[in-house]
């Protein structure tokens, strides 16, 4: 783990040579070790140690270099003040970030966090449970051809933040995930794939045969999909696909987007109806359910929970420094930390609602959206994505196969009509299956 | 910060001196041929040492002004090791004696070499006599030939003026550059020794456009390999016209109704589609995972017999050619389908050596800390005999896409791509511009669709993510007709 100590004695060694030094450095140490399970059942290990460090530097002016650099020696932190310092007079003139301060006792409280350590495995053990899975996934059913991708992970990772300023902070995480992703056929049909993923603070409590259960049912039910008509249908999220749908169209909620006109919403925006009566969406960065959280931003601040939207009203922004000073707010400790500033998510927490009743028995039910990447135009707030689901009739489920779901997320936010009692979790947050009125659906002939 | 200081690493490394980071060359052949020595010792069957330093820099502007200069500085190290069937990767920042020998006995320990008894004796790699591509071309001033920070600055301001001048109803524009400098090393213990240095230059122009309750957002780059002087002389008033052109058409384009169509897909960034659907499924990676039709299908038609395609590294400034692949094997040119036939696959020193494919030169990763894995290049389909305006004519009625946005490829072949600017075709005709769009099929289905090519091959610079990481590329067709596609849109 990086002490406090040795982060401090880094920005003490630099103010020896430089003593009128202004600067502050972020970042993260990260080990980590990974296993594969191949087709052929060898093994593709890997192991990594890496160091990622953003470094900002004021002149004498004020005005601010940034720099990232992948070392933490002094050499190395010397050379990239020289490079901070040449950047920073080419750099923004207007809304510069002020280097951050203690904050005092009265405002906010500083805390250095505990190291969260959880006991180390060897890769073998990794190894072992990974293999155990796969082998029980292929011996699920004769169907399954494979388990192409899947991996587990354990991660150490310290993250850090100092400056000249004196204001300190470092805590250290560990936690171990996996994805199982196995691709099957059933007779008369083409190739289906399927997975389930998790992630817990050790591999104790990481069930990699759950996991592979999960993936292996969810591929069953995929195997012999139906055609149905295009058209517009009743659409019921899980979780997942709407907090992937969320982070698509993250711009809704970064004051940052919104000072670029970047975003879908505007400053006036704020206490107007965003969506549906029925949606509380809060970012909670400490939600239990967040594995290894991070507890301060870039800018050293410490995250806080941070409500969005409130009974379909926009209510919050997630900030940091700048943009909180021309919203004439606080930070809500959200800041990216780069040459430029940017702000996102930690952990969404979407409240359950009452049910979603007979909508579950009669719907497309979207489980996973795919390709983000590509059929998201956050700008416009349309998208047009392939989807892994079903179709639902009389509590009946078949899987589709060849389809796309299409709409416009403001119309979406405000169609929503139901939520269910229970929340999914999902990597990027906790929340209920979702209903929606009405969304366009294409189905390949 | 550094565990494995304090750690024993016997006998054999005693004397030799520390490699010197800002050097790579002949100074690192004591130390490289030690360590890969000692790999062999320990057990392994094969192994190979990436060296990588970076220097990066990306600039932008937003609405006229200057938001954002990015320097950034790296510098790790990669060791794969090879024993029977597995192989292992570790990574590192540590481009330290000490930092490498960690690296390597985390591999050694994970394949179940024994590392420690193998430390005190033995015999050196014999490397070769050093492949310098970086000499032979003289890049090594590369790096200092580059436009100053402050002349790329003025050159975007510039771009983004224009871009206000002539885009209507501009709600919002961005323009950027970047410049990423590449230097590395590759050593493996079949005596490979080879240095070479990258330079990739982009520059880009992003426009978001509204009017009332119509929106549009559209980009345009250019993109060079190896030119180090790219970003002060590239002619920059092609993207201003064409996101003026584009912008205007599709500030108000109705979404397209989803259903069966025939396409006819623009050149340069069209040949996306074959990068996705086709591309990717001829890596060897693909093979390993069984996630290819086409593992037993070399000799055999897989593509309709007016598809010839290429992948190559050589094109002289293409985004996505180099002089040696990250496994210091040069670069080449090869036949993927001629006539529908698949004559090569894509092959790495892994594919190479687990399915008998030949090495390809394909060896490519992101960085220090991805193995190498079959990646594609400048892949492209070659020119028919027709003319764009002949293939539009020859439908009734169908979509033109333009401009492709992303796509992607799963597990089971099903591939989607989003169209960025497409228009109906009507009578022969192109007519309204529509929006929304999404291509959607499965790869073995679509290649026996692409019924004819017109004369027009251009290539077109991207980025392509996969098993080892995010790499510079290119793609590329002449406009191309496909005989019948699902599109994903509003119904």
């Amino acid at each position: 783990m990086l002490t406090l100590n040795q982060i401090n004695s880094l920005i003490t060694d630099l103010k020896k040579t430089q003593p009128d030094l202004k600067c502050d450095l972020s970042g993260s140490s990260l080990s980590q070790m990974t296993v594969k399970v191949k087709e052929t059942g060898s093994l593709d290990q890997s192991a990594s140690q890496r160091t990622a460090v953003t470094l900002r530097v004021w002149n004498a002016e004020g005005r601010l270099g940034v720099v990232q650099l992948t070392s933490l020696s002094l050499t190395d932190l010397s050379a990239a003040v020289k490079t901070a310092l040449e950047a920073a007079p080419l750099g923004i003139a207007d809304n510069i970030p002020q280097i951050p301060l203690p904050v005092s006792a009265k405002t906010q409280s500083v805390v250095v966090t505990e190291p969260q350590m959880h006991p180390q495995e060897s890769i073998e053990s990794l190894a072992k449970e990974l293999q155990e899975a796969v082998t029980a996934l292929k011996n699920l059913d004769s169907s399954i051809q494979g388990v192409p991708y899947n991996a587990v992970s354990q991660t150490k990772v310290d993250h850090f933040y100092a400056s000249t300023t004196g204001l300190t902070q470092a805590q250290s995480d560990s936690s171990v995930s996996a994805y199982i992703y196995a691709r099957g056929q059933a007779e008369g049909f083409k190739p289906r794939a399927a997975g389930h993923w998790g992630e817990e603070v050790n591999l104790k409590d990481l069930n990699l045969l759950d996991i592979a259960k999960v993936a292996g049912e969810s591929l069953i039910a995929h195997l012999r999909p139906v055609k149905i008509p295009s058209g517009k249908y009743l659409v019921v999220l899980s979780g997942r696909a709407f907090i992937d749908l969320l982070n698509a169209f993250s711009n809704l909620f970064s004051a940052q987007n919104i000072i670029d006109k970047q975003s879908l919403n505007t400053r006036e925006s704020l206490g107007k109806e965003l969506a549906s009566a029925i949606l509380n969406i809060t970012d909670d960065p400490l939600h239990p359910w967040n594995i290894a959280p991070t507890r301060f931003d870039g800018e050293g601040t410490n995250v806080r929970r941070t409500p969005l939207v409130e009974k379909g009203v926009l209510t919050g922004l997630w900030h940091h420094s700048v943009s909180a000073k021309a919203f004439s707010t606080q930070s809500t400790g959200h800041a990216r930390v780069a040459a430029k500033m940017s702000v996102g998510p930690w952990f969404y927490n979407i409240d359950a609602g009452a049910g979603l009743g007979d909508y579950a028995s009669d719907c497309i039910w979207v489980e996973e959206v795919q390709a983000l990447h590509a059929g998201v135009n956050a700008l416009q707030g349309s998208f047009s994505l392939p989807f892994q689901g079903f179709r639902v009739q009389n509590g009946h489920k078949e899987s589709l196969e060849g389809v796309t779901v299409a709409g416009d997320i403001l119309s979406l936010l405000k169609s929503i009509v139901a939520l269910s009692e229970a929340q999914e979790r999902t990597p990027g947050g906790a929340c209920p299956a979702v209903a929606v009125s009405e969304l366009s659906i294409t189905c390949e002939s | 910060m550094r565990p494995y200081l304090e750690r024993d690493f016997g006998s054999g490394f005693a004397g030799l001196g520390e490699p010197r980071p800002e050097q790579f060359g002949e100074s690192w052949r004591p130390t490289l041929s030690l360590l890969l020595g000692h790999a062999r010792r320990s057990g392994a069957d094969f192994a190979e040492i990436f060296l990588e330093k970076r220097n990066t820099l990306r600039v932008t502007t937003e609405n006229g002004q200057v938001s954002s200069v990015a320097p950034s500085l790296s510098v790790g190290a990669g060791i794969r090791c090879f024993k029977g069937q597995q192989d292992v990767y570790v990574s590192t920042n540590e481009l330290t004696l000490l930092g490498l020998r960690w690296a390597l006995d985390q591999a050694l320990s994970m394949l179940g070499c024994s590392s420690r008894m193998a430390a005190s004796i033995g015999r050196d790699v014999q490397l070769e006599p050093l492949r310098d591509f970086a000499a032979l071309k003289n890049k090594d001033n590369w790096l200092s030939s580059c436009p100053a920070v402050s002349d790329v600055s003025d050159r975007l301001l510039g771009l983004s003026k224009q871009l206000n001048q002539k885009v209507g109803h501009l709600q919002s524009d961005q323009t950027s550059a970047f410049r990423d400098w590449q230097e590395v090393l590759v050593a493996a213990s079949d005596g490979v020794f080879a240095r070479d240095i990258r330079l990739h230059q982009l520059a880009r122009a992003f426009v978001s456009c509204a009017d009332g309750a119509h929106r549009t957002s559209l980009h345009e780059q250019v993109a060079s390999t190896g030119q180090p002087r790219f970003l002060e002389k590239v002619d920059l008033a092609p993207l201003v016209r064409d996101l003026e052109a584009s912008a205007g058409q599709m500030l108000r384009a109705d979404y397209v109704n989803a259903g069966q169509y025939p396409l006819v897909m623009a050149n340069k960034f069209g040949g996306v589609i074959f990068h996705e659907a086709c591309g990717h499924l001829l890596e060897t990676t693909q093979i390993e995972r069984k996630t290819t039709p086409f593992a037993e299908s070399m000799g055999q038609q897989i593509a309709h017999s007016n598809l010839t395609a290429w992948d190559e590294g050589l094109t002289e400034g293409a985004f996505g050619s180099t002089d040696m692949d990250d496994e210091g094997m040069p670069a080449q040119s090869t036949l993927l389908i001629e006539n529908g036939v698949l004559r090569s696959f894509i092959a790495d020193r892994a594919g190479s050596m687990r399915f008998g494919h030949p090495r390809t030169g394909s060896g490519r990763r992101q960085n220090f800390s991805f193995a190498a894995a079959s990646r594609m290049r400048n892949t492209f389909i070659a020119p028919g005999s027709v003319t764009p305006e002949e293939l539009i004519a020859s439908c009734d009625s169908g979509l033109y896409c333009k401009k492709m946005g992303g796509g992607s490829v799963g597990a089971t072949g099903e591939f989607n791509f989003s169209v960025a600017e497409g228009y109906l075709i009507q009578n022969g005709k192109l007519t309204q511009p529509v929006k929304g769009a999404t291509l959607i099929g499965t790869a073995a289905d679509i290649m026996m669709k692409i019924s004819e090519c017109a004369n027009d091959v251009e290539l077109a610079p991207g980025f392509c993510g996969s098993v080892s990481g995010t790499i510079y590329t290119t793609v590329g067709q002449p406009h191309l007709k496909v005989d019948n596609i699902t599109v994903g849109g509003r119904a």
